[in-house]
């Protein structure tokens, strides 16, 4: 039993589910018989005995064979009643069950350990395991590689094996038994097991992995049924009850059928037991003692507790109270162990104590967060690593059921003020639209997402558009999303439509509807408008064999073009991760800001605010209006729609202007944040659909707040929660991916807003800015590279004493308070003396008038 | 001298980031300056010609000939010039403009302002010694070299162990480098100490009886331990080198008399090196530094990339991790450190003093750090008109940033704790400008003995003279005293991804990559105001109990409204107070104080303003002390808060009852709402600001503006302190017109002693440091 856990670092990861590098091999390839691949692409000995589900399931393919051996001999008894009598008829049945049990056991014989009554086996985790050759992946889309290869060694082997064993022991005793007895007849027995032993072959070849999942099931219901139907063929025709029972107990046939029955439902049981649910995936529930450390702390003598959201970390305090800490799943990135020995040879060696220092479980957060788990055994950190990488698959983006996540076993354990729900609806900013210009109206066309999925249900669109203009430009356009207003300038009037490509295909389809639609939401003042594709024209013609494209200039003749081209998917996230490298490298040696430079995240961050500025300066100084688009319309265009909305509206820059807006912009809009957000800085993309878009928002909103540190309402706080929250949170803001996600799922009941707890007064006041002063006009901010910087109270927050810079913050609220309370004193001191002197001139003009009146008198 | 051109007409200045927008303006050379004027912008270039590094032809173009100009601090500026002729003739005149010797440097000629004399405080090396706590049992003054004869680059006098005979000294001057024998120049409070000298010239095998002898003196002056350290802050050469050239170097380098110390003949020492580039590899540095800043547009990666590759943060990296270990071994460790470079006046510079500012928070504070520099940099030699080239004499091969690799050093600290420094940005950048534009005679010369020889203290001002009259300026809004980072020993874990790239040194005149609002500038406005207004409130109680008493005298009876509304604010105070932790008032007198109506107003108002003195000034305390005596020599603040003079002394004498058109006078003397940086894009005198300009707040209206349009000379009647204050010219004119100021200003006037103290407030900084010195 070994695991073969390396440095991460020091490997290149193979393509592919299945591929693994052989030992010692740089080729990525198949893995050898006998060896399955593990998380880190090494190809690794199965080593795991056989488990009851495993055994159950060769017991179930066995009883399969046996079943259809007992059908035919069945079969044969009913053609040929006379010569077949009860004894030979008892003597084939016992004969083939003799054959099957002798060829289980040699089949597991056969397998190592060569010998022992059982195997070893790899663990199966997915359907897939069976059918690896559906899995070969594509080298740089040229060079398939062929990792095909028996995954689930020995399960599927161990079956042709069995069979073979049967057939081939049958072929030596049933022969004996028929020149025994001289009956020529009974080899037809022989005859059909020769027929239906390749169709089961055949059929285990193709199905294997479908009964392997299914087999516990199939077993009881097919037990049950068969039983049933036995029971009406025997009652068929009987009248009452004790010829029944006498009929049903009086043949041995009956009995071996029952007995049938009652095995089949037997292993059924058994293998249900040992059915898969999420408990399994806990190899080890509770490790005692391990050191558990950040980067700032260590806690010596935790007690790590494995649960099905969190671990949950208990450790000592000085004061001799136990405090606990969470970590969810969700929140969790990447795994990475880092054992001080190869543990090739662990198994032959011995363990002596001074060798077992200390084994290392690095856990990196999605919050960019690092944690340490120091654990002295190396079975239990094996199990605790499994368990938690184990747990983190599960509860990953795509296979994962939304409800199984924390926000919807969260309780609230605070007041709700106002609740986040309802704050932002579509209704309160149509009002603050109706302020502006009147040619707008909430249409109910997408009632039940009935055109769009990723719409919310209720959208501004033109007064003049019908929704049967909607409909038709909802079919033109990809995934349903038609041209949407998202802002309209007060000065100018003019606006920042978006939505996703249309599709015109190769063929240039036209639609005259979407014209229209588009058409009409240009202003009256200004009959011209920008079309700004987020893409390169290259992937925009790419997009057209696909059936995508961009606006052909003849048709939207209002319309001028632009490309800029802003990358996502992929090549963000490879971006991020590698800004994610570079930030964590303690090491001396590598240069920093290579590498920097490598990952390209500034570079992303520069393209995105020029765009965004751009988009801005048409607005604000040229006066039309844009259009903006990539190929979904729920990526780069939400960035460069969000970002020129905080250039461009100064109600923006206010915390719940700037809640508006990510409501807005990216949860109505439907920017798909449970699959974005499923990987941060560290993990391994599972699906391809991670891409930290919305982190490169908030960075570029940082940019600007670096910039115009008094003209907003907010403080990097804001931005690290949101950011936060966005990737890991116990509320439900940002665990769906469009609003139907969120009604399906009944989120708005089940989970709590984000805004609701960030709405409180005591959490509020901390993401005050104490130098906000109100700034109305347009936001220009410089983007030439030296301006660009690295989000260090983000990216680096956890590898910086980050005290210092709290005390900044404590002096700034203190300069500020100060002032504050000294201009009302100063305010009041000087009514006051305003007061005594009106007193003082009023007394020395009553003692002046006393005098005068002395005097006249 | 004669100029070939006196003006140059219709130039065109581009901006070097928005090559669209061209000023055109005209080209005046003065004797000192080169000044560039806009007619429109109204915006005037001054550019000292001493600061001017490099002037360059480049190619003509069709619109004419561009001429750019390059200089120390970092501005490069592109003329375009109608006329070729016009350009080669400014060319020539600014490259012959270059002064050519120390007489002619621009310090001899510099005109200060009424408000800066030429005084220089007396800096004693000896009582920056003695606040240390040398000479002691361990240490002592050591006047062999009085006459520079020992060392020419030394000062005359230097601290060495007790120990030590002169025949000893005198050995080790000769065998070290230009006879820079080890000395002391910090001593920490637990014993480790800092010495600093040159290499030794110890060949291939040559020794020195006394140098070693003298080594295991220093070693025997710390009691704690019984090892110290030699730090060599070059490059290791004895790690066997790959390149065969490298190594013929480092022989040529031992053959030539010159090395290190030979770890066989020196007992008890571990070695240390920390590796720190020569002078031309950071030469080199920072010329590809400011290749960076002079790209155009560049893209991220090519921006990064010139970063880079110039490997400026590197260099700073590695002078901070030497500084680092220093303060590391000096203050755990507890062991002396020697360090020393190859002449040992620069990297043994920038690390000795880069590691008392670690170790000891005094040198943290504004009057600390010019300690510091005086002593590190000035007293012991840093050759600061070599390696700033301050004339065209001195080889450029022996020009250096080394001084702005020290200054940004403090920067990139400043950055980790922003709460530990008294000083703030303005003042590093400052004193990098004036260290190469030789406007005060602080940087002239190389050594103490050029400065002695140059009588550069009876014929120039002084820089710090400069920084104290401004002190306000140069104060950082975020200092502690009482933070834990401003009162101990720093040491900081300083990895790659800590250091920064400092825009507003490199970048600072090009104020479209600036941040556009800027918070340092706020904060100054914000304490700004917040002083303004706290002496304007002192005043303002002043004023209340002085009519309360004449009120009280005509009228024996207090209404019981006034007195409800004074100890209403009384509670309000007690809120501040709380704030502030402060228990000397006791709450429960004034709650008491709201149903007693016999207290007497005066108590009250008094307890009112000694609580106010709590809220602006922390209680002194020994960190306060320590941390530098809270800047407090300036004149301009000088008897607000100070510790050393009574509070009432300096105000305006009690005894003149107020009259109506003296309050009047009083309360329209001061602004009680400042206008915000942000929203002005113009000062009065229309000169448009931009994010990164100093500007003010006019105290009387509260309106912004430049430098040039604000006053400094005028008493403000509405201040209790009676110091000067920042007024605007318009201000200031119809205040001196209005009638009631005539007698104010009488008023003061008489009481010129005052003024007459803040002129030698410099010498009070003495006193300080006397008396910290009685208090130890």
């Amino acid at each position: 039993m070994s695991r073969n856990f390396l440095e991460k670092s020091k490997i290149y990861l193979c393509p592919g589910k299945y591929c693994g590098y052989q030992n010692n091999s740089t080729n990525c390839g198949a893995c050898q018989r006998g060896y399955r691949v593990n998380t880190e692409s090494i190809c690794q000995l199965c080593h795991e005995t056989l488990s009851l589900y495993n055994f159950m399931y060769i017991v179930f393919m066995a009883l399969l064979a046996l079943s259809f051996h007992w059908y035919f001999i069945n079969r044969l008894q009913k053609k040929k009643q006379r010569e077949f009598t009860l004894v030979k008829q008892t003597i084939l049945y016992f004969l083939s069950i003799l054959e099957i049990l002798l060829a289980f056991i040699f089949t597991l014989l056969t397998f190592p350990p060569i010998g022992k009554l059982t195997m070893n086996v790899c663990q199966v985790k997915l359907l897939s395991d069976f059918y690896p050759m559906f899995h070969n992946p594509i080298v740089n889309y040229r060079k398939k590689l062929r990792c095909s290869y028996e995954v689930v060694y020995p399960l599927q082997s161990a079956i042709f094996v069995l069979y073979t064993y049967a057939s081939l022991i049958m072929l030596l005793l049933r022969p004996l038994f028929v020149s025994i007895i001289h009956q020529k007849f009974i080899s037809a027995s022989i005859y059909s097991a020769l027929h239906f032993y390749p169709c089961l072959l055949i059929l285990h070849a193709l199905c294997g992995g479908f009964i392997y999942f299914s087999f516990p099931i199939l077993t009881i219901t097919s037990a049950i049924f068969l039983n049933a139907i036995h029971f009406t063929l025997i009652a068929n025709g009987e009248n009452n009850w004790i010829s029944f029972i006498r009929k049903l107990c009086g043949n041995i046939q009956n009995w071996i059928i029952y007995l049938v029955h009652v095995i089949l439902l037997l292993c059924g049981l058994i293998s249900l037991t040992q059915f898969e649910d999420e408990y399994h995936l806990i190899l080890l529930p509770t490790v005692f003692l391990p050191v558990f450390r950040d980067h700032l702390q260590s806690y010596p003598e935790s007690i790590v507790n494995v649960t099905l959201h969190n671990v949950i970390i208990t450790h000592k305090q000085s004061d001799g109270n136990y405090k606990e800490l969470w970590i969810f799943y969700t929140n969790m990135d990447a795994i990475q162990p880092k054992f001080p020995m190869k543990t090739e040879f662990r198994s032959q060696l011995p363990l002596s104590p001074s060798m077992s220092s200390t084994y290392t479980i690095i856990v990196r957060l999605k919050t960019l967060e690092t944690c340490y788990f120091d654990v002295s055994v190396l079975d239990d950190a094996i199990k605790l690593a499994e368990s938690l990488d184990a747990l983190i698959t599960y509860t990953d983006g795509l296979n994962c059921d939304v409800t199984f996540l924390f926000p919807f076993c969260f309780p609230r354990d605070f007041e709700v003020i106002q609740d986040g729900w309802t704050a932002f609806s579509v209704e309160s900013e149509f009002s603050r639209l109706q302020a502006i210009s009147d040619e707008w109206r909430i249409s109910d066309v997408n009632k039940n997402f009935a055109i769009c999925e990723t719409y919310p249900e209720r959208l501004v669109v033109p007064k003049s558009i019908t929704d049967e203009y909607l409909k038709r430009s909802a079919q033109f356009r990809s995934h349903g999303r038609f041209p949407l207003l998202c802002y309209l300038h007060k000065s100018s009037k003019s606006c920042i439509i978006r939505c996703a490509q249309p599709l015109i295909g190769s063929s240039v389809r036209r639609c005259k509807e979407d014209e229209g639609l588009v058409n009409a939401m240009l202003t009256q003042r200004h009959k011209k408008g920008w079309i700004l594709d987020t893409r390169h024209a290259n992937v925009v013609k790419s997009a057209q064999n696909k059936g995508g494209g961009c606006e052909p200039d003849q048709h939207y003749a209002l319309w001028k073009r632009l490309h800029r081209h802003l990358d996502k998917h992929t090549v963000l996230q490879e971006s991020f991760t590698k800004l994610m490298d570079a930030c964590i490298d303690q090491s001396e040696k590598d240069r920093w800001l290579s590498k920097l430079d490598n990952s390209n995240w500034l570079l992303h961050v520069k393209e995105a605010l020029t765009t965004a500025c751009i988009v801005a300066q048409t607005i604000d100084c040229e006066e039309t209006s844009v259009l903006i688009h990539g190929s979904d319309g729920w990526d780069t265009t939400l960035l460069v729609t969000s970002l020129a909305q905080i250039l461009l509206d100064p109600d923006c820059r206010t915390i719940t202007g700037f809640e508006a807006l990510i409501e807005r912009e990216w949860i109505q809009a439907g920017h798909p944040f449970r699959l974005r957000c499923s990987r941060s800085g560290f993990g391994r993309s599972t699906h391809g659909q991670e891409s930290p878009l919305f982190t490169l928002f908030l960075d570029c909103t940082w940019q600007l707040l670096q910039q115009f540190a008094c003209s907003f309402e907010f403080n990097d706080t804001l931005l690290i929660e949101l950011f936060q929250h966005a990737y890991s949170s116990k509320f439900g803001t940002f665990i769906f991916n469009n609003e139907k996600e969120k009604l399906k799922y009944n989120g708005i009941k089940h989970t709590v807003s984000l805004w609701s707890y960030f709405n409180r007064p005591e959490i509020l006041h901390t993401f005050l800015n104490p130098f906000y002063e109100p700034n109305l006009s347009v936001l220009w901010p410089s983007v030439a590279a030296q301006s660009i910087i690295l989000w260090r109270s983000l990216y680096l927050r956890f590898y910086e004493n980050q005290i210092p810079q709290r005390e900044v913050w404590d002096e700034y609220l203190l300069i500020k308070g100060k002032e504050i309370q000294l201009r009302s004193y100063v305010n009041k001191l000087r009514q006051e003396l305003l007061e005594l002197e009106r007193k003082c001139t009023e007394k020395t003009n009553m003692i002046k008038t006393e005098k005068d009146s002395v005097v006249t008198i | 001298m004669k100029f070939k051109h006196k003006t140059v007409e219709n130039v065109r200045l581009t901006d070097r980031f928005n090559t669209r927008q061209q000023i055109i303006g005209t080209i005046y050379l003065t004797s000192t300056h080169l000044i560039f004027t806009d007619p429109e912008g109204k915006r005037e270039t001054w550019i000292l010609h001493s600061l001017i590094s490099s002037v360059d032809k480049l190619p003509t173009t069709q619109q004419g000939c561009p001429l750019r100009v390059r200089t120390k601090h970092f501005l490069s500026a592109e003329f375009l010039i109608p006329k070729e002729r016009d350009c080669a003739d400014l060319h020539a005149t600014l490259n012959q403009l270059k002064p050519d010797s120390y007489e002619k440097l621009y310090c001899f000629l510099y005109q200060a302002p009424n408000y800066l004399e030429k005084i220089w405080d007396p800096f004693l090396l000896a009582t920056e010694y003695m606040r240390m706590g040398a000479p002691n049992q361990h240490w002592k003054i050591e006047d062999g070299n009085s006459n520079f004869d020992m060392c020419d680059t030394y000062p005359p006098l230097i601290y060495v162990p007790t120990l030590t005979s002169k025949a000893m000294l005198i050995g080790s001057s000769k065998f070290r480098s230009r006879g820079r024998l080890p000395v002391l120049t910090y001593l920490h409070p637990n014993g480790a100490s800092i010495t600093r000298c040159s290499q030794p010239l110890s060949g291939f095998s040559a020794r020195c009886q006394e140098d070693e002898q003298l080594l295991q003196c220093i070693l025997k002056t710390n009691p704690h331990s019984n090892t110290m350290y030699i730090i060599d802050t070059r490059p290791r050469v004895s790690i066997p080198i790959k390149s065969s050239s490298l190594r013929i170097n480092a022989v040529a380098n031992r053959a030539a008399g010159k090395g290190y110390e030979n770890e066989g003949y020196y007992s008890n020492i571990q070695f240390k090196f920390c590796p720190i580039e020569n002078i031309h590899i950071m030469r080199t540095s920072l010329q590809k530094l400011l290749e960076v800043s002079d790209m155009k547009n560049p893209t991220m990666n090519q921006y990064l990339n010139a970063l880079d590759s110039s490997s400026w943060l590197q260099h700073i990296k590695s002078v901070l991790d030497a500084a680092i270990f220093i303060a590391r071994v000096i203050d755990i460790e507890k062991k002396n450190v020697l360090v020393h470079c190859s002449d040992g006046w620069d990297r043994t510079a920038q690390c000795c003093s880069l590691s008392s500012l670690l170790l000891c928070p005094y040198y943290r504070s504004i009057h600390g750090f010019r300690m510091l520099i005086e002593k590190e940099w000035l007293s012991f030699g840093h050759k600061f008109s070599d390696r700033c080239g301050h004339t065209t004499t001195s080889d450029n091969k022996e020009q250096s940033p080394v001084f702005l690799q020290f200054i940004e050093a403090v920067w990139q600290l400043s950055q980790i704790y922003p709460t530990a420094f008294e000083f703030n940005e303005r003042f590093l950048i400052s004193l990098h400008d004036h260290s190469h534009s030789c406007q005060y005679g602080n940087f002239i010369g190389n050594c103490e003995k050029d400065r002695l020889d140059l009588c550069v203290k009876e014929r120039t001002y002084s820089f710090w003279n400069f920084i104290l009259q401004n002190v306000n300026d140069f104060k950082n809004p975020l200092f502690r005293p009482q933070s834990s980072y401003a009162s101990e020993v720093l040491l900081p874990v300083i990895n790659a991804q800590t250091l920064k790239f400092w825009l507003s040194m490199y970048h600072r005149f090009d104020s479209a990559l600036l941040p556009k609002e800027n918070i340092s500038n706020t904060l100054t406005r914000l304490v700004d105001h917040t002083t303004s207004l706290s002496d304007h409130a002192r005043l303002l109680e002043k004023r209340i109990r002085e009519l309360n008493s004449t009120f009280d005298n005509n009228q024996t009876t207090t209404t019981s409204s006034s007195s409800t509304t004074t100890s209403n604010e009384g509670v309000d105070d007690s809120d501040i107070e709380k704030r502030n932790h402060h228990n000397n008032i006791c709450l429960p007198e004034f709650d008491s104080g709201l149903s007693d109506v016999d207290i007497s107003q005066a108590r009250i108002t008094d307890s009112i303003s000694s609580k106010l003195n709590t809220i602006l000034q922390p209680p002194p305390s020994l960190s306060d002390v320590e941390s530098g005596f809270s800047g407090d020599y300036s004149p301009h603040n000088k008897a607000l808060s100070s510790s050393f003079i009574l509070p009432h002394q300096s105000s305006i004498d009690l005894n003149d009852i107020p009259t109506l058109e003296r309050i009047a006078l009083e309360l329209n003397s001061i602004a009680l709402d400042w206008r915000s940086y942000n929203a002005p894009v113009h000062c009065a005198c229309s000169l448009p600001f931009d994010s990164a300009q100093r500007k003010y707040n006019c105290w009387r209206c509260g309106e912004n503006y430049c430098t040039r349009c604000i006053e400094r000379s005028i008493h403000l009647p509405g201040l209790y302190s009676n110091s000067l204050a920042p007024v605007c010219k318009t201000c200031a004119r119809s205040i001196k017109s209005s009638p009631s100021f005539a007698d104010f200003s009488a008023l003061v006037k008489s009481k010129s002693t005052d003024f007459i103290r803040s002129q030698t407030a410099m010498k009070l900084s003495r006193s300080m440091i006397d008396q910290f010195i009685n208090d130890r």
